[in-house]
């Protein structure tokens, strides 16, 4: 058994022109799709991150550089989620199974190493 | 909070608090609407939407990576609350945005709850109701209207429900909210002085939404349906406030839940059309009709006679009868007789020809309908020569009977209605070419 992190970016969070009943359905494609993993034991943890507020620290000539905070971007990841699957294949077939993906967002998807 | 990932084990108990309620987002957003435009004034309705709608937006933002709060309404009215706050406090340019009227002063007593449970939201609704229903509007305005800040549906939606294109609804309520700023619509229950009157137009807007549900003339049936269920869904709001607790208002509720008790059982699985005669009587609504009759009940607390109170009682009889045979269709005539001296509308006029029919046989139907062949608001109206075929048909002049459901065919662009049409015809033209 591995663990994946499901990195967030875009899908229906970031669209503004929703209508009230369909931020509801989105918010419940989710719950299925989250309660689903926990049912199985494959939800490890998840977590929102702050919009806004991320920056950039580099050095640059010997010098500490802050860039950012970035504005929000289709492309800034919104949250993540910590999974369990046996395998990569798995890990894939899970992540293609999340909102994001139907709602035209994207999921960066990683194996946590051991 | 209860976390989505912190228990491994599912807690069944705190996984049905959690979920749901149909429509919650919907009519939370016509809740919220409402409370705040109370504040702001009706001259800030836009920025009120643009507050609520982001307060939504949160809720999708974050509940996908927590768990829907126990008390979802109430979550949202504190993001509102919070976010309104914030606002105020911080940018200068939203309070240019404010017409002038809020001091620092009423800053500080915004809001007054603390939580869903203890604020009059109806208050805030009934008012919001009379004002999508402010007397310089048009009908259609006010339908509009209504929906879009009480009930919370989009733009878009509305435009779906009403067969018009996006752009259209969305101008139209644009338009809408800049003449009410105009009029300097006051949000408020209308004094005593107008309250009958601005009652009677809030009742006319909710009947309409729910004839429009109701007869779905084309188009997907689904979110018209929906219109039916919105419009009982207001009028349960009108009927619970101390100003709607009246006779007129209880007449109108039961007519739709009576109504909607069919809903579905007016078509089969593929959408083709079922006549009441017809229908499986065991799939109506029960808990609809037991309703409807409560309501009807409480109608006639009074001696008021309201064009509500005779279609409640219409729909009533149909909904108590055990068959269409043993249909009460003498206390139905008499019932169209009283209502046409109130609203002699075609619908009216038709539907107690066919009462006449059922009393007296087809052939008497027939000599009713007959006069109103040359009814100027009828003469494109597809049930009237629809009406005729299943008359002739009854009398067995099958001729007739087909000429008439071809003459139906060409006044309906309803897909379901046309099916059903086509069926009768071809079983007409069947009888015609058969021995008799």
């Amino acid at each position: 058994m591995s663990q994946f992190m499901l990195f967030i970016r875009g899908g229906s969070a970031s669209s503004e022109h929703l209508s009230p009943q369909q931020i509801q359905e989105a918010i419940e494609r989710y719950r299925a799709w989250a309660q689903k993993l926990r049912a199985q034991g494959k939800l490890v943890s998840a977590e929102k991150l702050k919009d806004n507020e991320g920056m950039l620290l580099s050095t640059r000539n010997g010098q500490i550089v802050v860039d950012g905070p970035f504005a929000e971007t289709k492309e800034t990841i919104g949250g993540y989620f910590i999974i369990n699957a046996e395998n990569l294949a798995e890990a894939i077939e899970i992540t293609k199974e999340s909102p994001t993906l139907s709602e035209g967002g994207m999921v960066e998807l990683r194996e946590i190493e051991d | 909070m209860p976390s989505l990932t912190s228990s491994p084990s599912p807690n069944r108990r705190r996984e049905s608090v959690s979920e749901l309620v149909d429509h919650l987002f919907r009519h939370k957003a016509g809740q919220m609407i409402s409370a705040l435009t109370r504040y702001f004034g009706v001259e800030n309705l836009e920025l009120v939407e643009d507050i609520v709608q982001e307060s939504l937006l949160k809720a999708l933002q974050q509940w996908p990576y927590r768990s829907i709060p126990e008390n979802p309404g109430g979550w949202l009215w504190q993001t509102a609350k919070n976010h309104t706050l914030d606002m105020l406090r911080r940018e200068a340019r939203f309070q240019k945005r404010l017409q002038g009227q809020i001091g620092p002063v009423e800053m500080e007593q915004f809001p007054a709850a603390e939580d869903t449970s203890d604020y009059p939201f109806e208050d805030d609704q009934l008012s919001m109701m009379f004002i999508g229903c402010h007397p310089t509007l048009s009908r259609e305005v006010q339908i509009a209207l209504v929906l879009n800040t009480v009930s919370g549906f989009s733009a878009g939606e509305i435009a779906r429900a009403f067969l018009v294109p996006e752009a259209t609804m969305a101008q139209r309520l644009v338009r809408a909210k800049n003449k009410l700023r105009a009029e300097g619509a006051q949000f408020e229950i209308p004094p005593t002085s107008e309250l009958t009157e601005r009652l009677d137009v809030v009742m006319n807007v909710l009947y309409l939404l729910f004839n429009e549900g109701y007869d779905a003339h084309a188009g997907e049936s689904l979110v018209r349906q929906e219109l039916c269920f919105e419009a009982i869904h207001l009028c349960q709001l009108v009927a619970t406030h101390p100003v709607g607790q009246i006779p007129r208002v209880h007449a109108l509720l039961a007519l739709m839940l009576l109504q909607s008790s069919r809903l579905n059982a007016r078509t089969d699985a593929d959408g083709n059309v079922i006549l009441l005669a017809d229908q499986n009587r065991s799939a109506w609504d029960r808990e609809m009709i037991h309703a409807g009759l409560h309501h009807l009940a409480l109608s006639a607390e009074g001696d008021e006679l309201s064009e509500y109170h005779l279609q409640a009682g219409i729909a009533a009889r149909h909904a108590v009868a055990k068959s269409d045979e043993s249909t009460d269709w003498v206390g139905i005539l008499n019932d169209y007789k009283a209502l046409l001296e109130i609203t002699p509308s075609h619908v009216v006029l038709l539907n107690h020809a066919v009462a006449i029919a059922r009393v007296y046989g087809p052939e008497a139907g027939l000599n009713e309908l007959a006069k109103l062949k040359d009814h100027a608001s009828l003469r494109k109206y597809h049930l009237l020569p629809a009406t005729f075929g299943e008359l002739y048909e009854r009398s067995r002049d099958y001729q007739r009977a087909a000429q008439s459901y071809r003459e139906a065919l060409l006044l309906t662009s309803n897909e379901a209605e046309q099916r059903f049409l086509q069926k009768k015809l071809r079983a007409s033209q069947m009888l015609l070419g058969s021995p008799q």
